[in-house]
């Protein structure tokens, strides 16, 4: 079956040759803020539901309860319900599974559970997984598979995530930055991981380009294997990587340069692309499976990365480049004419207050880049969603035909953190009420809302709508 | 009783919301969209004399008080420093130490207020939030001292 879509994708991939939507293969054709997506739509942010303390992610089980589940930074996962009430009782609570305390390390603002991916037969194994900065691991990324009792729908009690907690992966953080976060599966049925550099800052680990290392990674698993097998995943056949570290005898004559690249001794069968500083959400465009990742920046620009259906192996630049940029940045790129772009460029970005160091101040972009998912409806067609968590705006990303357009489609008050859908494949979106500067702790930070995007012209009456900028 | 008073001492603020045209008050706006302003936030604050007379007059009667300045200093240092910094030249939030202002109305001191109070855009949240409004003059009152020098 998963083989069987794959193959499809690669067809179809073929049929439309040039004319397909890719990423820009030159600096100048990078979209930045100011373009205008096909037919202009017009959207609103209706709120579903308030009062989650720090949101940092959202998602949907996809076995038809319409349940929405938040993700709170805390540790917490709370579900939203049809009728946008919101349970009491957790649905998981990390805080609660561990004698000794809460097992999530929330010490900086960037740790926490970052997500939930619900199992693609959810609705018949009861199986889900989060990633989450571990207390016991000094902030060390766990993935685990917890399992729904099927008498306990709406609630996995520590005895419940105790007894049936399965740790597929841990990702080493050297520091308490760029910890990546999203975790989702894939049209292929594969887990994928967004994982990131590592932290401080500049990629002090090279890990962008080291296939050695976890980190700077999007990864990607094969989760279904049997419980008592020797490891909790396997490496899908189609991973860029899944051979080229395994044992081999050494043939010299008779090999091409190209067989020879292929031989990377350290490098990790995990991978799936590379060179991602922090890509903290990502998404797959529903209808066609495409994938975009919000790739966060380090101090000048914002990227916005597209990936066609089932492209493996792209080399997404960092910490050779910084969105279109060679990294470090040292001046006004338009002067540095020494600068060769480095693996695949993103279809996006959009600048910081100061898009190169000593650029004159300019407030009209962001500071963070927050993927909410894409948006096939509203006169949207395959348009990736997302939200700056300074600037409060919100962007539009889509290809016209001819080049990728970036539209500016609101500014908010809002300080989004990331988003996902529901169960009918509308955009969903979170933010919190916390910053880098003004954290006072994932319990005590004031509380953030859910919000499900529309379009401007079917906001129901009497909708919470939030507020913009006029 | 203790609780009796402190209601009563709200009740300015929430006519002020309820009836934003009030005669003896002035009306607050909303910094994004210029909708009457919400007083929904913290309310079992005290609202102080201070606070009162800033709502009848819009000015802020901690402006030039030296104790008021100090205690603005001290808050301001926590909750707003990072983004704009320790002199006010801003770097995530705007420069505060000159006479632009990035919306129509924060070049006043109700303007000021509207925006702390309520939020602006994005990480310019609504700290009225995270403090009472009596604190609010205070952080005004110190932020005004960037512009004095
Ligand atoms: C996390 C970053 C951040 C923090 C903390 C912060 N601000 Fe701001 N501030 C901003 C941003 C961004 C804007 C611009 C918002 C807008 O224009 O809508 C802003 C705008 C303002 C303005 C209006 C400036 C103008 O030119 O119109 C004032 C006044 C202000 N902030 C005062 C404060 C005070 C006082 C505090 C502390 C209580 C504070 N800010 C904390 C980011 C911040």
């Amino acid at each position: 079956m998963k083989k069987l879509l794959g193959a499809t994708c690669a067809v179809a991939l073929m049929a439309f040759g040039a004319m397909a939507k890719d990423a820009p293969k030159t600096p100048d054709e990078v979209a930045q803020p100011g373009g205008t997506l096909p037919g202009n739509p017009k959207i609103a942010l209706v709120q579903i539901a308030d009062g989650f303390l720090d949101p940092i992610n959202v998602a949907n089980a996809g076995d038809g309860s319409g349940r929405i589940f938040v993700v709170e930074r805390i540790g917490r996962i709370k579900i939203v319900n049809k009728d946008g009430s919101v349970n009491e009782e957790p649905f998981l609570d990390l805080t609660s599974i561990n004698p000794l305390g809460n097992d999530v390390q929330t010490g900086f603002v960037e740790q926490g559970l970052y997500s939930v991916a619900f199992h693609p037969n959810f609705a018949e194994n009861g199986h889900f997984y989060v990633h989450y900065a571990s207390l016991p691991f000094n902030g060390d990324g766990m993935i685990v598979r917890f399992t729904v009792d099927p008498e306990s729908p709406d609630v996995v009690d520590a005895d419940r995530a105790n007894g049936t907690a399965k740790v597929l992966m841990r990702i080493e953080q050297p520091w308490y930055n760029h910890n990546g976060g999203q975790i989702e599966f894939g049209p292929d049925g594969y887990l994928y991981i967004g994982s990131g550099d590592g932290g401080w800052e500049g990629d002090p680990y090279e890990a962008g380009q080291d296939l050695s290392t976890p980190l700077a990674k999007i990864l990607r698993i094969d989760v279904d294997v049997p419980d008592d097998a020797d490891r909790p995943y396997a490496i899908p056949d189609d991973n860029p990587f899944a051979n080229a570290s395994s044992e081999r005898l050494m043939v010299l004559f008779g090999i091409t340069e190209e067989q020879f690249a292929q031989i990377k001794t350290r490098s990790l069968p995990e991978i799936w692309s590379y060179g991602v500083r922090n890509p903290y959400e990502f998404a797959f465009d529903q209808k066609t499976g495409d994938m975009f990742i919000a790739e966060v920046g380090q101090n000048h620009w914002e990227e916005i990365i597209f990936e066609p259906a089932g492209t493996a192996g792209r080399n997404y630049g960092w910490p050779r480049m910084e969105a279109a940029f060679c990294h470090p940045m040292t001046g006004d790129p338009a002067e540095d004419t020494d600068c060769s772009v480095v693996g695949t460029l993103p279809a996006a970005m959009y600048p910081h207050s100061a898009p190169y160091p000593g650029a004159p101040e300019d407030n009209t972009g962001g500071c963070s880049v927050q993927g909410f998912g894409v948006a096939n409806y509203g006169g949207m067609d395959g348009v990736y969603l997302m939200g700056d968590w300074c600037s409060g705006r919100v962007f539009g990303l889509g290809h016209d035909g001819e080049k990728w357009q970036l539209q500016e489609m609101m500014q908010t008050g809002l300080q989004f953190t990331a988003g996902g859908y529901d169960e009918d494949g509308n955009v969903i979106a979170v933010n919190a009420n916390n910053f880098y500067l003004a954290d006072e702790g994932p319990d005590s930070n004031p509380p953030g809302q859910l919000w499900r995007v529309v379009p401007a012209d079917e906001v129901p009456e009497g909708a919470v709508v939030a507020e913009t900028v006029q | 009783m203790h609780r009796l008073l402190l209601l009563a001492a709200l009740l300015p603020a929430a006519l002020a919301a309820a009836a934003p045209a009030a005669a003896d008050g002035i009306e607050f706006k909303a910094t994004l969209n210029d909708k009457p302003l919400q007083f929904k936030y913290r309310t079992n604050q005290e609202i102080t004399p201070a606070v009162e007379s800033f709502h009848k007059t819009g000015e802020n009667p901690y402006a030039g008080d030296a104790a008021a300045i100090a205690d603005g200093q001290k808050i301001y240092k926590k909750m707003c420093q990072a983004c704009h910094l320790k002199d006010g030249t801003g770097r995530i939030g705007p420069n505060l130490t000159d006479e632009e202002w990035a919306r129509a109305r924060t070049g006043t001191e109700v303007g000021r207020f509207e925006i702390i109070y309520g939020g602006g855009a994005g990480a310019m949240q609504a700290f009225g939030r995270r403090m009472d409004q009596d604190d609010i003059l205070k952080v005004m009152a110190f932020i005004d001292t960037f512009r004095a020098d």
